[in-house]
């Protein structure tokens, strides 16, 4: 940007908040003044029009600037003054007279004075000499002599819609369509050709002759009206494509330039030989407000002047900048003037009717505001201060960050508030759990404070599938500093799969008030109610956990107070979960042993209990505080039944490929099929077919066969997904459990092992979980330097998942032995280590669910035992059919929606005994020590 | 008199004393913030701002010595833009563009509560009232002043007298024209030609007198130096018409001297307080120091470099007017050292 600014040589503000446009400025001598001298003319969109003639006197400090008696006239009019232009347009005088373009009205005026005895007694006439009343809304006007008229000027008036209409003075000439006119454009008369210019709609420059639209009459030349329904097409001369909309027009009619047109665009100004051929184009990095072509200075150039929206005035010779300058405001108009005291004023006038009169400054604007010293300091004060402040320092320069440490406040706040209760009403829509009829909601304030005035928040809920909102986006068109905004949102479980995790992310992004974009986010953990119903516990279960603590077993019923249902007023020994759609998931609590224990036929559903129980026993004996309550897992981890999940997610995966390739190569069959059978259609001999139609149906099939199975596929490998996660929390937590692992630890635990399980067609879950398993044993967890060694395997999807299911074996094998997995902890000692073998599953779980159901038989009834036994798998069943006489209804799986149906009270009392029945005595177990453990946990 | 000494809307003073702070006759305050910086000099400084119809006062609460009065007359533009303040940080600001004495100023006010227009609103929408009432303070010549042979009032104002057969005395033969006395100004417009007129508000006389001229016994307005100092004639036929009306302009000049109608117009939605309660609160001073000596307090507001601009001359080069080159400068020399 240039360092030079204008210099203001006369201004004033014109009009009390009056708007003005280009073409409400005008400079003439239209007093006719013996001396020549310009006056400047304005014409304001609320009808006032305005003549001053800028007469600053130089003084000792600068110009005297504006003074009343600069005013020559001021007339009000009763309509908007859209264009105000000087010219030859009395057919008396040769004198220049001013027209008025009004939205309806073209009126000439001609302004005279009478010189009084001063200043201020100078008196100026206006007098109006004819007027046309216009029957279409204007746009604006120009003028000139038109078909070669000496002496006079005559006016051309653009109407909204297009229309031209042509005034030779007093009398109306004619009007004409100009062809394709949707929006007026720039329109201007050139004298040499005889010809209008105009921008049309069409962003073409176009050349009309004059003759062409005189003599383009429908009705021969006789009664022309204005009031044109129709016409004859014209033609035009020439034309020229600019790709824009035309600002403004200048025909250069200087003595030395060519003859040419300027056309200024929204981004480029044209120069064009008056034939319609390009001389030069200027393409502008800036937006123009206004042109102005002032002179031609040397041999064959243009001078002009581009005012810009950047607040300030170019001035090129042709397609050279010569000089450039600051301004104060952005000019909507701007012409060059002639006064009496100073020739080659620039006259710029802006919307809001600032009017100023400058020069160019050739000082360079260099100007830094001084520092100011007269200011009274207080001393004592600042010493004060300085001292503090020195004190604080040589504090913090002991330790070794001084660096602030304080977070920048943010601006936004974002609380969560869930509600301890399920909705009364669910809120849930669209589940696809087919088992259910309705699942529970939960409703979650969601609070936004700002700390200011904070616009146009996006505020977003993240809940994982299958859990699910019951809206996803609000935007908050604004927050108030102590308005807090608050929102409601239900969760609840949508999809028919087992949930990862009990999280809901909630992101707000905003503006901060410096303008960068800043996002908050933070998560809520919800309920295990939200996903789990109470239900009747179930005696055998395919899978078991036992959770060893170091404190005195308590009952089940203090734990889980709000998740009983059925199972209030029982002895809170056994408690029965059941997921929506899912599995029943058993917890027993040993009544002598400080054992827990969770069974259920799939091990991955036990995930969201066991956590629930783990944390609720801590919650309850360290009451929320550190104590030395701990839970342990002395079992052997159940690898090989988490092996199974890896693997049908590995299946999905493999099915996903298989399906996509299988799609792709049907798609390019059918497009071969498609091919062949538009070359026959095509061919003008026809052909037969040959069964191609045939083909081409059945490939259709095909494809959407494949398609429905890739959407059945993506569904399954989403629940696999799911069961993956929730498996390999179980998995690490029992780890944790296990091993007893610091936070630390079990942070590298889960970024290796990770229970995200994401969807990607790159990179799946098991060949970057081998890449993160390899790595620890390389590198933590390796015992020799040959480990070290070992190449970690290309993360791209493999052939089975034989590696990665030996590394996580190996993993667990090294955890077990006591290595850790930070550097610089301490061995542990060694672990005896339960890794089962896959063979010895079917026929153990047997032995040792006989031994378990013997414990329950004692408490059912001692002649059950026989049958039992012979019963074995199905023991616990019969158990449960036996008891019918006393009363309980038979059922094999206790369902929310039965128990729900039932009364409570005369059942209570069966009730009761059931469940006692179900309870193992896990004290009997405690006895068998780790073999036993080993044997009860290897079928879990 | 009061055209004299209003400097108020017409002047930007920095570091006044107590009495130049209060509220002058018909002055009266808009709005009051109690928490505004004054960004550019007092960076850190916490001060009052007082919006009255005239200016803007803003005053440190520290120290109510520093402080700015900006008359409206002197403001060129007003805009919002972002500035850095030491108390708020990145904060969108008030400026203030002023012309005075030909000199720029420059004024940026930060509101220090957050998220609040007032003071952005309070300042634009005065200015804007002040901007639109220039008829009750201004002298204006050949305005559109007289429509259809009726006065366009002022919204404030009224028509005491009407005095036909008013000769002006501006021209050699004089013309006729009719006088309008209202509570605000006097105006005079040519029978002949109602674009031929002149609007004096008491404002701008400096005073009003009966005077022997070469056309006679005329009454003779002068008007004050700031409006231009015109001397402006009139004669009134029979002469006791002539005394009766000078009589009625002097007094309603003296009344209007006591309680000016600046004519600028507001609402408040929420009253602030007295004036009484405003002015009281001002630290009282002992003792008065007038200190003559010019204080640098403006240097740190100046929008411009406070040089004086050379001359204006045609430059053939440019074919514009442009400023007096220095000695052994050309333009084009200028102009390739600097792109």
């Amino acid at each position: 940007m240039s360092l030079f600014k204008t210099r203001e040589w006369w201004s004033t503000s014109v009009g009390e908040a009056e708007e003005f446009d280009n073409g409400c400025l005008c400079v003439a001598n239209i007093d006719n003044e013996s001396s020549g001298s310009d006056k400047v003319i304005l014409g304001s969109y609320q009808g006032i029009l305005r003549v001053y003639n800028p007469r600053p006197q130089k003084t000792e400090s600068g110009w005297s600037g504006y003074s009343p008696e600069d005013v020559v006239l001021e007339q009000a009019f009763q309509q908007p003054i859209l264009q105000v232009e000087a010219g030859k347009f009395s057919s008396g005088s040769e004198n220049l007279v001013l027209a008025i373009l009004h939205p309806r009205k073209l009126s000439v005026y001609s302004i005279s004075a009478i010189a009084g005895s001063v200043a201020h007694g100078s008196q100026y006439k206006c007098e109006g000499l004819y007027e046309h009343n216009l029957q279409r809304t204007v746009h604006k006007f120009c003028y000139g002599p038109f078909g070669g008229v000496k002496g006079k000027d005559f006016i051309c008036v653009q109407s909204m819609d297009g229309t031209i209409s042509i005034f030779e003075q007093e009398s109306f000439a004619f009007s004409r369509f100009l062809p394709g006119a949707l929006l007026p454009g720039p329109i201007k008369y050139v004298p040499r050709l005889d010809s209008f210019v105009t921008v049309s709609s069409a962003w073409r420059v176009e050349c009309y002759k004059y003759q062409v639209l005189a003599v383009a009459s429908d009705s021969g030349g006789k009664d022309e009206t204005q009031n044109i329904r129709s016409g004859k097409r014209v033609t035009f001369d020439w034309s020229f494509d600019i790709g824009e909309q035309g600002m403004d027009i200048a025909v250069i009619a200087f003595p030395q330039a060519p003859a040419s047109i300027l056309i200024l665009g929204e981004r480029s100004i044209c120069c064009l030989t008056e034939t319609g051929k390009l001389r030069y184009m200027k393409k502008l990095g800036y937006d123009p407000s206004c042109l102005l072509p002032y002179a031609s200075l040397s041999e064959g150039t243009i001078n002009y002047i581009v005012a810009t929206h950047t607040n300030s005035l170019l001035i090129y010779q042709d397609v050279t900048l010569k000089w450039a300058a600051k301004t104060e405001f952005t000019p909507v108009q701007c012409q060059v003037a002639n006064f009496k005291e100073l020739n080659g004023v620039i006259v710029m006038l802006n919307d809001t009717g600032r009017l100023e009169c400058v020069y160019l400054g050739t000082d360079p604007a260099i100007f830094v505001p001084p520092h100011v010293e007269s200011r009274e300091l207080n001393y004592a004060k600042m010493d004060a201060e300085m001292a503090q402040l020195q004190k604080r320092i040589k504090e913090k320069g002991q330790k070794a960050v001084i660096a602030p440490n304080r977070k920048p406040e943010e601006d936004l706040q974002v609380n969560i508030h869930v509600s301890p209760n399920l909705d009364e009403m669910s809120m849930a829509t669209g589940v696809e759990i087919p088992e259910e009829d309705s699942v529970p909601s939960i409703q979650l304030r969601i609070q936004v404070k700002a700390r200011m005035l904070i616009d146009n928040i996006k505020l977003e809920v993240h809940a994982p599938w299958p859990l699910a909102t019951n809206r996803s986006d609000y935007s908050i068109p604004s927050v108030e500093p102590n308005t807090p905004a608050e929102l409601f949102v239900s969760i609840f479980q949508r999809g028919n799969s087992l949930p990862a995790h009990l999280y809901v992310q909630i992101s707000a992004s905003y503006q901060s008030a410096t303008g960068g974009s800043r996002i908050t986010t933070l998560r809520a953990a919800l309920p295990a109610k939200l996903v789990i119903q109470p239900v009747l516990p179930v005696k055998s279960a395919l899978h078991k956990l036992t959770i060893d603590t170091n404190k005195p077993p308590i009952s089940l019923n203090d734990i889980f107070p709000d998740m009983l249902g059925e199972n209030a007023g029982g002895q809170g020994a056994a408690l029965g979960f059941q997921f929506f759609g899912g599995p029943v998931v058993t917890v027993l609590a040993s009544k002598t042993s400080q054992r827990y224990r969770l069974q259920c036929d799939r091990l991955e559903a036990m995930w969201i209990p066991l956590k629930e129980l783990v944390s609720r026993l801590n919650q309850h004996f360290n009451r929320g505080k550190y104590g030395d309550f701990r839970a342990s897992f002395d079992g052997s981890l159940p690898l090989q039944e988490y092996y199974e999940l890896v693997d049908s997610h590995f299946e999905c995966r493999l099915g996903a490929t298989k399906c996509s390739e299988m799609l792709a190569q049907r798609a390019s069959q059918f497009r071969v099929i498609e091919r062949r059978l538009l070359t026959r259609f095509k061919d003008k001999t026809p052909t037969p077919l040959q069964n191609l139609d045939t083909l081409l149906e059945g490939t259709f099939r095909q494809i959407l066969a494949l398609g429905d199975a890739v959407e059945q596929n993506q569904m399954a490998e989403a629940v696999a997904a799911n069961n993956l996660s929730c498996g390999t929390y179980l998995l690490n937590f029992l780890i944790r459990l296990w091993t007893d692992m610091t936070d630390e630890e079990f942070k590298v635990l889960e970024n290796a092992v990770s229970p995200v399980v994401s969807e990607s067609a790159e990179q799946g879950w098991q060949e970057m979980t081998d890449a993160a398993v390899t790595h620890l044993l390389r590198t933590v967890l390796a015992k020799s330097a040959k480990d070290a060694a070992v190449n970690p395997s290309p993360l791209s999807i493999p052939s089975d998942t034989g590696k990665v299911k030996k590394h996580i074996a190996l993993l667990c094998d090294r955890l077990g032995k006591g290595a850790r997995l930070m550097d610089g902890l301490a061995e542990k000692k060694e672990r005896t280590i339960k890794l089962p073998t896959p063979k010895t599953i079917s026929e153990e779980a047997d032995t040792e669910l006989s031994e378990e159901s013997n414990a329950v038989d004692n408490v059912i009834s001692p002649n059950f035992r026989s049958e039992k036994s012979r019963k074995k798998k199905r023991g616990v069943v019969r158990a449960v059919e036996e008891l019918a006489p006393l009363g309980l209804p038979m059922m094999d799986k206790p369902t929310a929606d039965k128990s729900r149906r039932r009364g409570l009270g005369e059942l209570s009392e069966a009730k009761n005994q059931k469940i006692r029945s179900m309870v193992p005595d896990l004290d009997d177990m405690s006895g068998g020590g780790d073999e036993e453990n080993h044997i009860a946990n290897g079928d879990s | 008199m009061a055209a004299d000494a209003l400097w108020e809307d017409r002047d930007v003073r920095f570091d006044v004393n107590t009495p130049q702070m209060r509220m002058r006759p018909g002055e009266k305050m808009i709005d009051r913030l109690d928490a505004v910086e004054d960004t550019k000099g007092n960076n850190g400084d916490r001060g009052r701002l007082i919006v009255s119809n005239l200016r803007i006062i803003w005053h440190s609460l520290a120290i109510p010595r520093a402080n700015l009065s900006i008359g409206f007359n002197c403001i060129i533009n007003l805009s919002t833009r972002t500035a850095q303040s030491k108390l708020r940080g990145t904060v969108e600001a008030l400026y203030v563009l002023c012309k005075c004495n030909n000199t720029r100023f420059e004024f940026i006010f930060t509101n220090l509560i957050p998220g609040s227009p007032r003071l952005f609103t309070s300042v634009i929408s005065v200015h804007r009232a002040y901007e639109t009432s220039k008829l009750y303070r201004d002298l204006k010549l050949r305005g559109a002043l007289v429509q259809n042979k009726q006065l366009r009032l002022l919204p404030q104002e009224q028509v005491y007298d009407k005095v036909n057969g008013v000769w002006n005395l501006s021209s050699d033969q004089g013309n006729l024209g009719t006088f309008y006395i209202t509570n605000v100004r006097l105006v005079w417009h040519a029978n002949i030609n109602e674009s031929f007129n002149v609007s004096i508000p008491y404002l701008q006389m400096k005073n009003v007198k009966i005077r022997d001229s070469k056309f006679g016994v005329a009454l003779v307005v002068e008007t004050s130096a700031m409006s231009g100092g015109y001397v402006l004639g009139f004669r009134i036929d029979p002469s006791e018409k002539l005394q009766t009306t000078a009589k009625e302009i002097q007094n309603l000049h003296r009344v209007y001297s006591a309680c000016p109608i600046f004519g600028v117009e507001f609402e408040t939605e929420d009253k602030p307080r007295s004036m009484e309660e405003l002015t009281t609160e001002a630290v009282q001073d002992d003792v008065e120091i007038h200190n003559d000596a010019q204080t640098d307090a403006f240097a740190a507001y100046f929008a411009d470099s406070n040089k004086e601009d050379r001359e204006p001359v045609f430059s053939e080069e440019l074919g514009l007017a442009v400023e007096k080159l220095k000695d052994g400068f050309t333009l084009a020399g200028l102009w390739e050292v600097m792109a």
